[in-house]
């Protein structure tokens, strides 16, 4: 069984391995712009921190600045006001502060919108991006089914939360990456969207925001540039009538931001830099051996020696220090904000 | 320009001056988005000059770019279709839809170039528009009364009454219910759609991404929600990398409405697709199935061909727009397809120039102030002088300016109508206290009887003045009066004499004098722009000066910019004769400040003095310190700076003949910001916005008295 769903997991990694390395010959600075943006913000992270809150707020977002993951967890119930649905998109920072299971507990009925995460389950992460990457799929019946329900059930949500995977300081704009079209929706439909992050996630600008795009689209999936960027500054607005502004036209009426800390301030004055500058894209697992062999089952988190930063922030039983691997160095190669482990 | 075609731009004036509503909801979004946008353009002082090189690179290898975008947006698993004509366009477009089919719509000018609703329409496709705006506007059947707040003109109780008949149920009259009953109808129609039809504010050729931004979230949805997604864009619309579409839709914010930034940017690369390949096999992602690219070509090959490519490097922000003082006043009806003097352009290579002329190419007043708001600093007023220019070499003047024009040629014509007009005039004019008023309405030459009209001076200015002869003189000047000077204002030609005088710099004038050309030029009449452009060279060549100085900044723009332009094929000799010339042009501000140490003016004038900035000298020139210094020397005054004080006064010369009525009203703008300051005189620096506030003071009782800094400062150095 694990031999048939490896060959689907080798030749995804195999496609993603060779279009990278022609998209690198056509941007050889790219690696070096991302590293140098992502070191500005984690050389000053709290005063981009502060930067960052205001200028959301300046946009008319809720900004919440949660210390740890309890804190994440309880602020989005508070934010759901008694809600017993909501609809959630795929990020690595939810698994950073196991919501799922907080909010299951608390009642609340989830509703993945993206489509891997449905056919895969997220019980084990298997990629930061391909929910379903070692996952066999055979109906097309069934694939059709899960998307109808997505639809007509995300058409009625109150409720979205996603990721982000940038903040832009200048303008207080929140940047969301993707090819499904999922995350659009999950964060245009309903009347409320929550946004969480990890303070890292804090780049100066929108061009910064568009080069981190790039990085993981290139490094991540071998792609120029995945299907959709949605740069957020706000809950939606108008004033067609008379000039007088109104929020939440076609989009939301109210934007949360909940800005994780998390460990990354601790990490930001210990000079751990390497756990503030990963983008989560993927990049390392592409030629890794040891990603078939553990990551795929354990959740790609425990992967070789890049576990240490790859689990850096989750609680701290899920923590991998001293993990193990061939040192084939790869990941280090295939790292676009050059974190070396 | 025919007789008939003037009558059909009155017309369209006169309707877009009375139309109140419309004009009331456009000032509500210029009061808005002036102060805005003015506020955060100083925030971002690359992006201009970034965006123009940018638009330069992509227009001058728009071959190149176009394949390079289909390329990739073909790649991303986009159908491309270039369209010729808007025809093709239309044809396409509808065969996309299904018979009786429902489309959802947001904003696209492009969508507009191709009449694309009233064509779906027509072939019983039901389009709804998304935008709140547009969709007031077509439940209330009429048109857009601005570009990005096209409803603004409609009362909330009229909206009330749209949407409360649309869902069936009476709604409160506030705009917080009514957005919550247009969200929630709207949704509806997004839901059911079929097809989804947006525009692009730029497209990456590297990635083949469309870019789009908006406040609402109507676009996403559009953009999202059915099946089948049609971008409408013009070929120019296509930039070379993600980074330069970033920079187009942060401009458009920035000077369109003032915002650091849109709501919403989304970035849309292609058809929407799983990560997971076996999922992408069964389901090609979450969004749209089919995303199709219209690219219209539609002329504008041909207009890069005549040395028209500037035109398409407008991104369609609108900033020119807000402050345009005809399309304040006149609205919509300025403008063909795209709103205002860029869409005069447009007209004349996706139509033709009857077209161009219909809409209005006689109604800019060339003021500028479009070229200063744009973010690629598009000269729109020069192409549209260039395009006068070929209406007059393919239809001729109209025998009015043709008359008029080929008099001013001649140095003896002004001197003779001058003193016809002082001897006989008393028989066709009145003295009315406040000036001369016809007895008679010359209408068809913009005389009205209520038009306050100035006296002509028996002899011209240069037939009488005596410059003081200067013994040990620092500089030596000629000075060239220019028409409203000789003939009427010989006052203002005084008291530069006395001015220079006072600072011992000598004076030399000629006796025979032409008009510099700039009306004829304006007007795209060339032939005789050149006959009295040669004269006056050949006059002040053969001057031993420093400095030639001008009193009318009109008439040193003919010297210092025109003239270069008019002589550009001709001899080289006389190129540099012509050069030279314009080297020594100077506007009197900026030379008693930068060639002279002005002595120090004595007397007191107690007045409280504001100040107006002639179009001429403080965009074409760049001169609007230098006399605001020089009436802040003065002892006694109280200087009070206006609202406003560098919008156009309205008078342009000759359109204030053409178009008597808009240039009032574009004075009357004025007048109330000079009330405001409570000045007791209205200083400014150039004779033909003079005469026109002079009108403006008298009709509307005002007690300001106009005059000239020069008029002032030579009180202020003890004449009279």
């Amino acid at each position: 069984m694990s031999n048939i769903n490896s060959t689907k997991v080798e030749s995804i990694l195999k496609g993603i391995s060779s279009r990278r390395d022609l998209l690198l010959q056509e941007y050889p600075n790219l690696a070096r712009q991302v590293q140098e943006i992502k070191s500005t913000t984690a050389n000053n992270l709290k005063e981009s921190v502060e930067k960052a809150a205001s200028s959301l707020k300046g946009k008319g977002c809720h900004v919440i600045f949660a210390k740890d993951a309890s804190e994440a967890q309880e602020q989005i119930l508070k934010i759901l006001a008694g809600n017993q649905s909501v609809a959630l998109s795929k990020n690595s920072v939810f698994t950073e502060i196991a919501l799922r299971e907080y909010l299951s507990s608390n009642n609340v009925e989830i509703l993945d919108t993206d489509l891997g995460e449905r056919i895969a389950g997220t019980k084990v992460d298997a990629h930061p991006w391909i929910a379903s990457i070692n996952t066999p799929i055979s109906n097309k019946e069934f694939v059709a089914q899960i998307k109808d329900e997505i639809k007509q059930k995300a058409a009625h949500m109150q409720y979205g939360i996603t990721g982000a995977e940038a903040i832009i300081e200048q303008n207080g704009t929140i940047a969301l990456l993707e090819s499904e079209g999922n995350v659009r929706f999950t964060s245009n439909l309903p009347y409320n969207h929550i946004v969480v992050a990890g303070i890292d996630k804090i780049v100066p600008s929108l061009e910064d925001a568009l080069a981190v795009c790039r990085a993981i689209s290139v490094f991540g999936m071998g792609k120029d540039i995945l299907k959709y960027i949605s740069f957020i500054s706000g809950p939606s607005r108008t004033a067609d009538i008379e000039f007088r502004m109104v929020q939440g036209m076609h989009g939301p009426k109210e934007v949360y931001v909940i800005l994780l800390d998390n460990g990354r301030l601790a990490a930001a004055k210990d000079q751990k830099w390497d756990s503030l500058k990963c983008l989560h894209c993927g990049g390392c697992l592409v030629n890794c051996p040891k990603y078939i062999e553990e990551g795929l089952k354990k959740g790609y988190y425990y992967t070789g020696k890049r576990a240490k930063v790859l689990t850096a922030f989750l609680k701290g039983s899920k923590q991998a220090d001293d993990a193990d691997c061939g040192d084939c160095s790869l990941c280090n190669k295939n790292c676009p904000t050059g974190i070396q482990v | 320009m025919g007789n008939q075609t003037h009558k059909i731009v009155k017309s369209k004036v006169t309707e877009g001056l009375h139309d109140m509503e419309s004009r009331k909801g456009r000032f509500r979004a210029f009061d808005a988005i002036r102060p805005a946008m003015l506020k955060m353009v100083p925030n971002y002082p690359e992006l201009s000059n970034r965006l123009r090189k940018i638009k330069e690179y992509s227009i001058d290898h728009i071959d190149e770019v176009i394949a390079n975008a289909k390329r990739s947006l073909e790649e991303k698993g986009c159908k491309v279709y270039l369209a010729e004509t808007s025809e093709d366009a239309q044809k396409y477009i509808a065969s996309l839809i299904p018979k009786e089919g429902l489309v959802v719509k947001s904003k696209s000018n492009a969508g507009k170039e191709i009449n694309i609703s009233h064509y779906l329409e027509d072939l019983g496709v039901t389009v709804v528009e998304t935008d709140l705006g547009d969709r007031i506007n077509q439940l209330a059947k009429s048109e857009a009364s601005h570009s990005l707040a096209p409803a603004i003109h409609i009362p909330i109780e009229k909206v009330t009454k749209l949407f409360s008949e649309e869902e069936g149920k009476q709604l409160e009259c506030t705009p917080e219910a009514l957005v919550v009953s247009a969200r929630k109808g709207l949704r509806d129609f997004l839901v059911k759609a079929d097809v989804g039809i947006s525009g692009a504010n730029a497209i990456a050729a590297d990635t083949g991404s469309v870019f789009v931004t908006e406040n609402e979230g109507n676009i996403r949805a559009v953009s999202m929600m059915p099946k089948v997604h049609i971008v409408i864009a013009g070929v120019e619309k296509i930039v070379p990398t993600l980074e330069d579409a970033m920079q187009v839709v942060r401009a458009a914010a920035v000077y369109g409405v003032g915002q650091d930034i849109g709501t919403y940017v989304s970035v849309i690369s292609g058809v929407s697709e799983s990560l997971d390949p076996d999922l992408e096999e069964f389901s090609n992602g979450q969004g749209p199935k089919e995303v199709h690219i219209v690219l219209l070509k539609n002329g504008r090959k041909e207009a890069i061909d005549v040395g028209f490519k500037e035109s398409l490097y407008c991104i369609n922000c609108g900033s020119c727009l807000n402050f345009c003082p005809v399309y304040q006043e006149v609205g919509g009806k300025y403008g063909y397809k795209y709103l205002g003097g860029r869409g005069l352009v447009f007209a004349a290579f996706h139509g033709d120039l009857e077209k161009s002329e219909e809409n209005g190419l006689s109604l800019c007043i060339g003021c500028q102030k479009c070229h200063t708001a744009c973010p690629v600093q598009m000269a729109t007023p020069e192409m549209l002088w260039k395009l006068r220019q070929d209406a007059v070499a393919k239809k001729g003047l109209g025998w009015k300016k043709d008359l008029i024009f080929s008099m001013l040629t001649k140095p003896k014509t002004l001197p003779v109508v001058s003193k016809l007009a002082t001897t006989f005039g008393k028989l066709a004019l009145k003295e009315s206290g406040k000036g001369m008023t016809s007895r008679l309405t010359f209408d068809s030459f913009g005389l009205p009887q209520e038009r306050v009209i100035p006296r002509f001076s028996g002899k011209s200015f240069v037939e009488i003045a005596q410059p003081k002869p200067i013994t040990s003189p620092i500089k030596k000047v000629g000075f060239y009066p220019g028409c409203v000077v000789n003939y009427t204002e010989t006052d203002l030609g005084e008291a530069l004499l006395h001015v220079l005088g006072e600072n011992n710099v000598e004076v030399k004038l000629t006796k025979e004098d032409v008009c510099c050309g700039i009306p004829s030029i304006v007007s795209g009449d060339l032939n005789h722009a050149k006959s009295m452009a040669l004269k006056n060279i050949e006059t002040y060549s053969s001057f031993d000066m420093d400095a030639l100085v001008f009193v009318c900044p009109s008439c040193a723009v003919a010297f210092k910019e025109e003239y270069p332009k008019l002589f550009a094929e001709d001899s080289l000799e006389l190129q540099e004769k012509v050069k030279k010339l314009a080297q020594k042009a100077k506007d009197i501000n900026e030379f008693l400040s930068q060639d002279i140490k002005l002595k120090p003016p004595k007397q007191k004038v107690t007045e409280t003095v504001t100040y107006h900035d002639p179009c001429h000298l403080a965009r074409s020139m760049g001169v609007k310190k230098e006399p605001r210094e020089i009436i802040q020397k003065i002892p006694g005054v109280n200087y009070v700076e206006m609202q406003e004080a560098d919008s156009c006064c309205g008078f342009g010369g000759s359109f204030s003949l053409s178009f008597y009525e808009l240039s009032q009203r574009i004075n009357e703008g004025k007048l109330k910001n000079v009330a405001d300051t409570q000045s007791t005189t209205l200083a400014t620096s150039c004779p033909g916005c003079m005469v026109h506030f002079r009108d403006g003071i008298a009709q509307h009782d005002m007690k300001q008295k106009v005059s000239h800094v020069v008029q002032i400062l030579s009180r202020a150095y003890g004449r009279r």
